[in-house]
């Protein structure tokens, strides 16, 4: 038992040092590198600690060539534009001057639903409140708010994503279908699949349209009481 | 507040990044060094002990047998520190077993446990060589 407690310590001594020289990003927000890491070295150190019949330097070296892979990785990435983009990756800008880029929401395999939980995290809760929303290499998203006036007493509430209606949002909000294609038609929308999505914001119904192009796909709002 | 002293962050950072690299270094090549030694003992008497065997002379054999299980006996804290620990207790066993029977006469026995001593030394150095297939 004594040596368990003492390879425990040993082991211990060896992550918390290697987390520390690796610098403070560890403890904070994560780029894949930092996580990968992060999730090879707690696992590596929990054998070592419960076999004793493994010899300690089972974990120790494994342990100790990862810290060193990962020096090399972050100062080749200082040093190097390209490979930092190919270790890091390149931010992606989700949302321009108000509108939802589509395509980049594809590229970065973020769903509507997702920006909208970010931008909530962020304190923001309505599409009109945001001028650009910037996706970071290491997951969060950016927020830069604009000047908008808009004050939603409520959350934004999702009635339609990628061409398809959500019922249970229209249901929950006292609504349906025909409310909303009566509400699209107004805005010029005459189909389901022509709209990228469309929300409730406050008294508005924002609506963005689906374009192959960012510079062509429109954000349109109506006033609405409901 | 003021920022840390950050020449003195990153000479600690380059001193440890050397030392890891010379324990990488070290580390990977003792158990190679460990056992290329423990087998330049253990061969020649392993041989000895065989060949003693096959012509009969069971106090040769016990005499080999008796000095292989010496050297992996001497030996066995050095390697608990590279091979895994069950490895080395089938070695053990092995050479163990061949000293304590080798005044048996019985050859079958002997031999086995002999090629048991040679095949777990074999198998320790294979093993721990650097190959492709020990790779993957």
């Amino acid at each position: 038992m004594s040596t368990l407690l003492i390879r425990t310590v040993i082991i211990y001594l060896l992550v918390f040092g290697v987390v520390r020289l690796t610098g403070k990003r560890q403890i904070s927000d994560m780029q894949p590198f930092d996580l990968v890491i992060t999730l090879l070295i707690a696992d590596l150190s929990s054998t070592p600690i419960s076999d004793s019949s493994t010899p300690l330097l089972f974990g120790i070296i494994p342990i100790l060539t990862l810290f060193l892979l990962h020096r090399t990785v972050a100062f080749l990435a200082l040093k190097s534009q390209q490979i930092r983009s190919l270790v890091c990756g390149h931010p992606i800008i989700v949302i321009s001057k108000g509108v939802v880029d589509e395509q980049a929401l594809k590229a970065a395999n973020y769903t509507l639903n997702d920006l909208i939980e970010q931008m909530r995290l962020k304190d923001v809760f309505a599409f009109s409140q945001v001028e650009y929303a910037i996706l970071e290499t290491n997951g969060s998203l950016s927020v830069l708010k604009n000047n908008s006036v808009c004050d939603p007493d409520a959350p934004t509430a999702l009635l339609l994503s990628d061409g398809k209606p959500i019922l249970t949002a229209l249901q929950a909000m006292g609504l349906d279908e025909i409310w909303l294609q009566k509400r699209l038609n107004a805005l010029g929308i005459k189909r389901y699949k022509q709209c990228l999505f469309a929300c409730m914001e406050g008294d508005e119904l924002l609506a963005q349209t689906k374009a192959k192009r960012i510079k062509d796909a429109k954000s349109l709002k109506i006033k609405l009481k409901v | 507040m003021t920022n840390p002293n950050f020449k003195r962050a990153s000479a600690v950072a380059l001193a440890a990044l050397s030392l890891t690299l010379i324990i990488l270094i070290i580390a990977c090549m003792l158990p190679q060094i460990t056992i290329k030694k423990i087998m330049k003992h253990i061969e020649p008497e392993l041989r000895k002990a065989i060949n003693a065997v096959y012509r009969d002379d069971y106090a040769d054999a016990t005499f080999h047998s008796k000095r292989v299980l010496e050297v992996v006996s001497n030996n066995m804290r050095n390697m608990e520190l590279f091979f895994h620990h069950g490895d080395i207790k089938e070695l053990y066993t092995s050479a163990l077993t061949a000293a304590s029977i080798a005044a048996e006469k019985d050859p079958a026995q002997l031999l086995e446990e002999l090629c048991g001593v040679a095949a777990s030394l074999e198998y320790l150095y294979r093993v721990n060589k650097l190959s492709v297939f020990n790779v993957f």
